[in-house]
């Protein structure tokens, strides 16, 4: 088992398991709670994929419904050990990854073992299919239901061709309906298996015990087919429509959703770098004291719902600003003239140097709590950081970095959508 | 982990010692009796005291120097508890010892002080300008409140819920009185917080005591000190004498449903573990009631859950649901609460609600946010430290039939439909 430190008193250990499978685990003695996360490699885009120069689809939605299955399999309700244990069991699908967790004060083993038992056979019956669909169903409803998710899915779909990167997760309520054994059986052989899972377990666990627990349940024994490597593509060619507007009378005030596209030139080569510089980045350029919040607060343009967040998956990466306003108008022709002129700004280096201080207190903060530890480790892994470099790789950022990334804001790399309310 | 009170120069000081955490929070309690018509003033004022100070006078320069101090966090909570009225400054940042560099804590209490003690001022007033960019913010947040859905909804059933205890229980932004806000009104309230509430300190972390004392004694003259002020928490909810049902038909998409009930019952300590407990079990989890008959058995539902407030004795029931569900729904939550008053709780479901409220507790321990939090609460109404061993024993003599006793009088005082 090899060993990393992040900060001088918490340590990762990590070990590749006989079929595959790789396990971090990060120990918190003094705490009494754990947290256990299996990742699946498997997520909302992979509906079209190739395996060995085959072709394969899968109806969209699969890999949610999957991970809906999971809790049901072979007939048995798995979260019945953990209530009884008064642990909380969850999971959730990204579009990259499907993720089982659970966090426990109590039997940590018996309830890791019983969260593996799960992933060896699978069985679902027709009967659960069509209870989950109902379910489902019903969340895909819910997600429907808000104009600003909407608005901003109509922004991604304008951006980007391929459908991976903007249809919903879920699937549909039409393509969620060809889910059948059939096709679950397909998405557990190809994808649900110890090479293409990780996990990662953080709290009050010895990791020398664990591994040993591990190498003795019968998902380790398990006689696993070789994997085959699965192969996904991603088309980033630009559109040539930049601008959508749509009328609805129903709205109540106007959403606007810009969107900046990253190119791909900053993240293909070395995507770890991105993930450092991106948050970083847009920190220094649209916090609370910068010139754009400055300027809309000044022509009353500002409000509680302006958000500016990084999208970055793995394979494509944008800059989302997002507003509620009803001075939709004003609003867009003033972002438009802030953001054309970041690529000639100057950054203080004073602010820059205080910002590095305040990310690397609030790095440190999150080891305050096992929960938060264990998300900041799970990104890292998830993004192939390099754990005992983090925090000196947060240090050695410097200005010159954000160079490329002033430059990104560009027409050519703008889209803006526009719901209006229809008078 | 033993509470420590200290009292300097007429403060109630708390140490609440937790030696595994990596920071030390700090929160500034101020309490006085609910006063509904500036209850939007408070809420403006705590955000405009976060947002600058005299000697920070922007947010840039206040950001600047809370980034220096590796992050400073700075947070306010402000709600009515009862008949009390707190409001709560936050600080929390990262202990001197790992980060190689002496004095941050102290340079982060100062600029607590700061925030709370020397607000940015324009010939000694809280400006006219800033009151201004607040209320024109928040009409413009009223105005699309509709937009989204769940906060509109909410908000609309709160409202309706609580029509008949507007004097102690209100929402943020209280249209009734948003027209009298002006920067007259906020300095007048700001005034009154530092010169006639409450002031109650709390510190959470890995410190030591004669060291913190030391600290908090040079610091004390920033502090408008004055007589204290002692509070007796009392709740109570006035239910309508008959059942409100309103049905808002201007929804698009999925109807959302809120059921508020009349607990019926006194609150006391103990009425409050209890009702926590029917809580948990009826709609707090994944084994409850309402999740296993409405979402499992009958598939009506995404979500559904129950939820009380022990400060104010509100009681409610929220769901999703399409359309030509909405009634199927209501009767069946309505059936469940029935079933329960009749008696029908299952033993294994009564033992892992008591599990899951004993467990949630004994979590809190790794959280220092929890601990302090719990603590401030348990001071407010009951004046005495969060004890995690005699709340663990309080849930654990829970009988059944006290439980079902208690439930007996609980009766549907809002319906609020959002269709």
């Amino acid at each position: 088992m090899d060993k990393k430190y992040i900060l001088m008193d918490e340590v990762i250990h990590h070990k590749k398991l006989a079929n595959g499978l790789n396990v971090y685990i990060h120990p918190k003695p003094k705490f009494i709670q754990t947290f256990a996360s299996l990742y699946v490699n498997f997520g909302g885009r992979d509906f079209t994929y190739r395996i060995e120069e085959e072709d394969f689809t899968l109806p969209k939605g699969t890999a949610h419904f999957l991970e809906h299955m999971l809790f049901e399999n072979n007939d048995e309700l798995l979260s019945g050990v953990f209530l009884d244990n008064n642990a909380d069991l969850n999971a959730f699908t990204s579009r990259r990854l499907t993720s089982y967790y659970f966090s426990t004060k109590n039997n940590f083993s018996l309830l890791l073992d019983k969260l593996l038992d799960n992933f060896i056979d699978f069985n679902f019956s027709e009967k659960t299919i069509k209870k989950e669909a109902k379910i489902i169903s019903q969340e895909l409803s819910m997600n429907d239901d808000s104009d600003s998710t909407k608005a901003y899915k109509s922004l991604v779909r304008l951006m980007y061709k391929d459908s991976s990167i903007y249809e919903d997760i879920g699937g549909t309520k039409t393509s969620i309906k060809e889910i059948n054994q059939e096709v679950l059986s397909q998405a557990v052989n190809h994808f649900y298996h110890p090479e293409n899972m990780m996990l990662l377990v953080s709290g009050n666990v010895k990791p020398e015990e664990v591994i040993t627990q591990l190498e003795s349940h019968n998902f380790m024994k398990k006689e696993w087919p070789a994997f085959k490597s699965i192969k996904r593509m991603t088309d980033l060619s630009d559109k040539t429509i930049h601008r959508k507007k749509k009328f609805d009378k129903k709205l109540e005030t106007n959403l606007v959703e810009v969107g900046i596209k990253v190119p791909e030139s900053l993240f293909i080569d070395n995507p770890q770098k991105h993930y450092m510089l991106i948050d970083p980045f847009l920190e220094m350029m649209f916090n609370p004291a910068s010139k754009l919040y400055k300027v809309l607060k000044k022509k009353n343009l500002y409000n509680h719902s302006l958000t500016v967040s990084p999208v970055y998956d793995g394979d494509y990466s944008f800059i989302n600003i997002s507003m509620e306003t009803k001075k939709s108008k004003s609003f867009i022709k003033t972002i438009l003239e802030l953001i054309q002129e970041l690529p000639t700004i100057t950054f203080s280096e004073k602010y820059f140097l205080a910002y590095l201080r305040a990310e690397i207190g609030r790095s440190i903060k999150s080891f305050d709590d096992v929960k938060d530890s264990h998300s900041l480790i799970e990104s890292l892994l998830i993004m192939e950081i390099d754990i005992a470099n983090y925090f000196s790789l947060k240090r050695e950022i410097t200005l010159e970095d954000f160079r490329p990334y002033q430059e990104i804001f560009k027409k050519e790399n703008i889209y803006i959508v526009e719901y209006l309310k229809r008078p | 982990m033993k509470i420590v009170k200290r009292e300097i120069l007429g403060i109630d000081l708390y140490y609440v010692p937790i030696k595994k955490f990596k920071t030390i929070e700090a929160f500034f309690v101020f309490t006085n009796e609910v006063d509904p018509t500036t209850f939007n003033e408070k809420n403006f004022l705590t955000e405009i005291l976060l947002d600058s100070t005299n000697k920070y006078p922007s947010t840039e320069n206040l950001k600047l120097v809370c980034d220096n101090l590796y992050g400073l966090s700075k947070v306010n909570h402000y709600h009515f508890e009862g008949n009390l009225d707190i409001t709560m400054f936050i600080i929390s940042s990262v202990s001197d010892k790992y980060l190689g560099e002496e004095k941050i804590f102290s340079q982060a209490f100062d600029v607590l002080l700061e925030i709370i003690y020397n607000p940015k001022t324009y010939k000694g007033l809280i400006p006219k300008k800033t009151v201004k960019e607040k209320l024109m913010q928040t009409q413009e947040l009223l105005s699309s409140l509709k937009q989204n859905k769940n906060a509109y909804s909410y908000y609309q059933f709160m409202r309706t819920y609580t029509r008949n205890n507007t004097d102690h229980i209100t929402f943020f932004p209280e249209t009734k009185y948003l027209d009298q806000v002006t920067h007259k009104t906020i300095n007048e309230t700001y005034q009154k917080m530092i010169n006639e509430d409450r002031l109650q300190i709390f510190i959470g972390g890995d410190f030591d005591f004669e060291e913190m004392d030391e600290l908090i004694k040079s610091k004390i003259n920033r502090i408008k000190i004055h007589e204290s002020k002692s509070f007796t928490f009392k709740n109570h909810f006035n239910p309508a004498t008959e059942i409100n049902e309103v049905i808002d038909n201007t929804s698009t998409g999925q109807t959302r449903i809120f059921i508020g009930y009349d607990l019926g019952f006194p609150h006391t300590q103990k009425s409050a573990t209890i009702m926590s407990l029917f809580n948990e079990l009826f709609g707090a989890f994944e084994n409850s009631k309402l999740f296993t008959n409405i979402r499992e058995k009958l598939n009506l539902s995404y979500y559904v859950y129950s939820y009380y407030s022990p400060g104010n004795d509100l009681f409610f029931v929220n769901l999703e649901t399409s359309k030509e569900n909405r009634e199927k729904a209501v009767k069946e939550v309505a059936k469940q609460l029935l079933d329960c008053q009749n008696g029908l709780i299952e033993d294994e479901l009564f033992n892992q609600a008591k599990k899951n409220l004993i467990n949630r507790l004994e979590t809190s321990v790794d959280s220092q946010y929890k601990l302090l939090i719990y603590n401030v609460i348990d001071f407010i109404r009951y004046n005495e430290p969060f004890d995690l061993e005699k709340r663990k024993k309080a849930i654990e003599n829970i009988k059944k039939t006290e439980l079902i006793d208690l439930i007996k009088t609980i009766k549907i005082d809002t319906v609020y439909i959002y269709t």
